[in-house]
């Protein structure tokens, strides 16, 4: 039974907890959603439940959580939307072939290795009932995606999403979570309908058919949302709830064709139309509560299943650092091998791999969902959170390191800085 | 074709095309891995030794007819709750082995071992369907303590596993 004064005094404790550890995180010139993630594990049984069992039971009782995942899925699926949304498909066409190369590179490579790692790890960390190629893709999967809204909030910061580096990265990132998510939805599709009798082939089909009718049907239908827009100069307040309940509608259809309702909000995200303007209001309306409230909820909630003390023995913390370490080599080195060969200097195709390597919220989102459908068990799935907690930790320090100032800010042609103009306002959607 | 456009088409197919090939290698390698048994997931006690029969030092651990056994499993290691108590342990082929203590709360009666340690030894039935796991539970230094068999039978969950 829902205990109210349970659920507003996790709310509260969660906020608090995340926004000091925000504003201690910038202060070591990290991301604020950095220290959030980090906020999260501490009140999970990694730091709080060991400190504190009593505190932290009272706090999180086992009946309250599902509310707490409830609540921190609601703002999952907005901020997919909103990642949806600063994904300009128009930048990927515009940067040619080194992007082409290097986005695709940073996907193979860390797929690749991920799945050499599989052979190693399933063996050991997961149990006959989840399939090898399941385990196999997924791993590929969670290592190969990068954080778009983290890195883009990095590259504002520092204010390099004008320059060379930043517009390659942020595309090449784009094309991965796509990527990314595209064989996730493949991998969920595989596992549910072995236990559902479902010929794969028919969710497939479904899923492909709902796409093609957002792509082709539903995507001409939203201009008149732009065309409202600027005829009002905004959009009035039952436009913007339409939209909203778009978003939800989209979420069930993928839910009910059995993938995920993150990919149907991703998915409305992503069709909507691009103007700049009408993009920077809808993240206006949308991210504030996204951002300050509800991903905080999804950072605990992913916290409370991280448990850190499941990582015990040398055995154990050698996966987590195998994890560590091929994630980094596939992702950061297959990025900086790609842009070599494309032609970028090395110390900048370097840097480039250093924002690749960037992991964050994404991560998260994936690393729930696997655990959700258990493809990933839950010590592998702390080792997993681990990785993309250092990953993400390592890019800012790690980028000064290799890439002097002059570097991080050389300018794009004038055609691709306009293009990316746009990005700030993205940034904050979910990198905050 | 240009001389970019012939580096573009070797770099990709040796950076991209190849490695994609070679995952088709990696994945039917691991057709042939075999992970541990899987025991996850929640059990329910179906018979344990009626509370008069049971040693005086098992009866105060909460473990009876119907009551709910969980674990969480991570390739061998699990942890597992059930009743009063809980621990980790470890499954080698079909054969689970844990050490679970009580609660906190629940102090070992007096001649009932240092701590109330509670060993558990159990095999798994992986192809029965439901599963079901067959064993016994013993206290850890208490030689006196005689062990309780018990055997319990995985829950058809309703989220299946690679549900949601």
């Amino acid at each position: 039974m829902l205990n109210l004064f349970t659920l507003v005094l996790q709310i509260a404790v969660v906020m608090v907890v995340c926004r000091v550890a925000g504003t201690l995180f910038q202060k070591i010139h990290q991301p604020r959603v950095v220290g959030e993630m980090f906020a999260g594990i501490m009140l999970g049984p990694s730091l709080l439940g060991w400190v504190a069992p009593h505190f932290s039971a009272y706090l999180f009782p086992a009946f309250s959580l599902g509310f707490l995942n409830a609540l921190s899925q609601v703002g999952v699926i907005i901020f997919m939307f909103l990642v949806g949304l600063g994904i300009n498909p128009r930048e990927l066409k515009s940067q040619g072939h080194a992007a082409v190369l290097t986005s695709h590179a940073s996907i193979t490579a860390p797929f690749v290795l991920a799945s050499c790692l599989a052979l190693y790890l399933y063996p050991r960390l997961s149990d006959d009932s989840v399939a090898f190629t399941s385990f196999a893709l997924f791993m590929g999967a969670a290592m190969s995606i990068t954080a778009f809204p983290v890195l883009a909030r990095i590259l504002s910061e520092r204010n390099m999403l004008g320059s060379r580096l930043g517009t390659v990265a942020i595309a090449c990132a784009a094309v991965d979570d796509v990527t990314g998510w595209c064989i996730l939805a493949y991998i969920i599709v595989l596992i549910r309908s072995s236990h559902a009798g479902t010929p794969i082939w028919v969710t497939l089909g479904g899923v492909v058919g709902f796409a093609l009718l957002m792509i082709y049907g539903v995507q001409r239908a939203l201009n008149r949302f732009v065309i409202s827009f600027e005829k009002r100069g905004g959009l009035s307040e039952n436009m913007v709830a339409f939209v909203l309940v778009l978003v939800l509608v989209s979420a069930l259809c993928t839910e009910a064709l059995g993938i995920h309702l993150l990919f149907g909000s991703f998915l409305m995200g992503a069709i909507m139309p691009k103007e700049q303007k009408f993009v920077r209001y809808l993240l206006d309306r949308f991210e504030t509560v996204t951002v300050t409230l509800l991903l905080p909820l999804f950072f605990a909630f992913t916290g409370l299943r991280t448990n850190i003390t499941l990582v015990k023995g040398f055995e154990m913390w050698l996966y987590c650092a195998l994890i560590v370490l091929v994630a980094t080599a596939g992702k950061l080195g297959g990025s900086m091998l790609a842009s070599s060969l494309a032609g970028m200097p090395a110390r900048e195709a370097a840097g480039l791999g250093t924002l690749m390597n960037t992991r964050g919220l994404m991560e998260l989102v994936i690393l729930n969902i696997g655990l959700d459908i258990k493809v990933i068990s839950p010590a592998l799935f702390s080792m997993m959170v681990t990785m993309a907690l250092i990953t993400t930790f390592m890019t800012s320090p790690v980028l000064e390191l290799l890439c002097p100032e002059e570097m991080r800010r050389a300018v794009a042609p004038p055609e691709r800085s306009r293009e990316v103009a746009l990005k700030p306002a993205t940034a904050n959607a979910a990198g905050n | 074709m240009s001389r970019l456009n012939k580096n573009f088409v070797i770099a990709y197919v040796s950076l991209v095309a190849l490695p994609i090939f070679g995952l088709v290698g990696i994945l039917r390698r691991g057709q042939n891995l075999k992970a541990p048994t899987s025991v996850d997931g929640v059990w329910t006690i179906q018979s344990v030794a009626a509370r008069g029969t049971r040693p005086p030092c098992m009866s105060a651990l909460g473990l009876d007819q119907d009551t709910l056994l969980t674990i969480s499993q991570s390739g061998k290691n699990f942890v597992i709750n059930a009743g009063k108590i809980g621990g980790t342990g470890l499954i080698e082929g079909t054969t689970l082995q844990a050490s679970l203590k009580p609660a906190e709360t629940l102090l070992p009666a007096p001649n009932c071992g240092d701590d109330g340690s509670v060993l558990l030894t159990a095999t798994v039935a992986a192809k029965a369907s439901p599963r079901m796991l067959s064993g016994e539970l013993s206290l850890a230094n208490c030689p006196s303590c005689d062990s309780v068999k018990f055997y319990a039978v995985a829950q058809v969950s309703t989220q299946k596993k690679g549900a949601q």
